[in-house]
């Protein structure tokens, strides 16, 4: 039943992000295209309008996406489409996994085509020997680890995004206003614990300390190494309590509209 | 043992008690009416048998067990509103139902579909309102289920289409299984009935066989019910 949940998911969520995904490759390719032309003053400007306009593309990608994949959440627990999904034969812990997964996957996929937009824009020699050079000092796990958190950085907004849904919706009044509320205030405070714990952490770690006092001659390769991982497993951390949060309160029952 | 029993519901929003302490039977092979005013509480109750609000206290058994996945699997429901993924075909929400409840059936959707002139191939978005509950009634009574809980199916219908969703209803629900229809439209469907539900004000007012009835007081369901409930 989860397989069958997560494919429709995604279909839904999929049918409307390709347009985003077609509309940023495309531009990507314009302006790597336009690139070649910087000679010229025209040229110029227009390599930079449609550079600009390629990174609105990234960043439209990405809040579109999270947005599709919250909506779905709505819909499928609180609109008209609840009266289907929670009437299914399907336990409701089902029904949240399978946001979870279709939720993650979506925002993986749209990850993955910024990131192949974004090099189709800026990829030249230069970036592609900076990548060399810190594959060859730390090992190509510090672009694994940067790219896991980015990963955990997305499912963490999503999760921010459902529990805050799941309590909003608890009351009986202003629920979708008090979802967004109880998102945002959890988003940020989490935030803010995240960072209190990565900046301790490195007051006690002489390693990473030096991220927060050095501010010349720094090595910074080994202190981001330990950085990364901390970041990580913090992240890791919080991202697992919050999908069991949502879990339990999702499994207790809802109130549709 | 009871298809579907209730024990002393409660549901509140807020302070305002929507259902109050209802204790209900629904018995195999019997075609039940929930009558009631507007705001009796009867969409309150029919929500809670299929899991879709949380009560405040109670007990709602199917079979003996509390609702969950295992009562889904066998109760076929129809809400008052129009709750299909718009964005999908006809025959894509068939395979949809197909996948999910197994034991929909799928060859008698088709030719009820057919019967009710609703296009397989037509995206559900660009039907009407009517034609969209068409689909739905379609959807629920093409599974072979123990209970069909159908929420106000007549509302918004005009009475020639009525006469014509109750006998699309008559006519294809799974013989010995039980059937709660939910409707205020009560001179409409009282010729089906086998049992009647008055709930007023979120209170249990009668249950009582439905030729009982009209024998003990001498009239109609509907006219017993605009006595009892006169404003």
């Amino acid at each position: 039943m989860l397989r069958k949940l997560v494919k429709y998911d995604l279909k839904w969520i999929e049918k409307f992000m390709l347009i985003f995904y077609t509309i940023t490759i495309i531009i990507s390719i314009l302006a790597r295209i336009s690139s070649n032309f910087t000679d010229t003053v025209a040229g110029n400007i227009l390599y930079q309008i449609l550079k600009a306009t390629a990174i609105s593309a990234f960043v439209s990608t990405f809040i579109n996406a999270l947005i599709r994949v919250l909506a779905r959440f709505s819909l499928h627990s609180y609109k008209d489409e609840s009266y289907l999904i929670h009437t299914l034969p399907v336990e409701r812990k089902t029904v949240y996994n399978s946001k979870i997964v279709s939720s993650i996957v979506s925002m993986f996929i749209s990850l993955v085509v910024i990131l192949i937009g974004f090099l189709i824009v800026f990829l030249d020699t230069n970036m592609i020997n900076a990548i060399k050079d810190i594959v060859n000092v730390s090992g190509v796990w510090i672009i694994l680890g940067l790219a896991l958190t980015v990963i955990l950085e997305s499912t963490f907004m999503i999760l921010a995004g459902i529990i805050g849904m799941i309590l909003g919706h608890k009351s009986n009044n202003n629920r979708m206003a008090k979802s967004v509320i109880i998102a945002i205030a959890m988003y940020f405070i989490l935030q803010g614990v995240l960072l209190l714990l990565v900046y301790l952490f490195g007051l006690m770690d002489t390693d990473m300390n030096v991220l927060f006092t050095v501010t010349e001659n720094l090595n910074v390769i080994d202190p981001m190494k330990k950085l990364l991982v901390v970041v990580d497993i913090l992240y890791l951390l919080l991202v697992t309590i919050m999908y069991f949060v949502g879990k339990r309160q999702y499994s207790k029952g809802v109130n549709v509209e | 043992m009871s298809l579907l029993e209730i024990k002393n519901l409660n549901k509140s929003y807020d302070d305002f008690k929507v259902l109050k302490d209802v204790n209900l039977k629904i018995e195999k092979g019997k075609i039940y009416g929930l009558l009631g005013k507007n705001g009796a509480g009867k969409s309150t109750l029919i929500k809670i048998i299929n899991d879709l609000l949380t009560k405040d206290s109670g007990e709602v058994l199917f079979l003996g067990k509390e609702i969950g996945s295992f009562s889904k699997a066998h109760i076929s429901y129809l809400p008052e509103r129009t709750y299909l993924d718009k964005s999908m075909k006809v025959k894509e929400i068939v395979k949809y139902f197909s996948e999910f409840y197994s034991d929909f059936d799928c060859e008698k959707a088709k030719k009820l579909i057919k019967d009710l002139d609703l296009n397989i191939d037509k995206q559900i978005s660009k039907m009407s309102k009517g034609m969209q509950e068409k689909l739905q009634l379609v959807l629920v009574m093409s599974r072979e289920a123990d209970l069909y809980i159908l929420d106000e199916p007549l509302g918004g219908v005009d009475p020639a289409t009525r006469d014509y969703i109750l006998d699309t209803i008559l006519s294809n629900f799974k013989e010995g299984s039980s059937l709660i229809i939910s409707t205020h439209l009560i001179s409409d469907i009282e010729r089906i009935l086998d049992e009647v539900i008055f709930i007023d004000k979120g209170e249990i007012k009668l249950t009582s066989g439905a030729d009982q009835l009209r024998e003990k007081e001498n009239s109609s369901i509907d006219e017993i019910f605009r006595r009892s409930f006169k404003c």
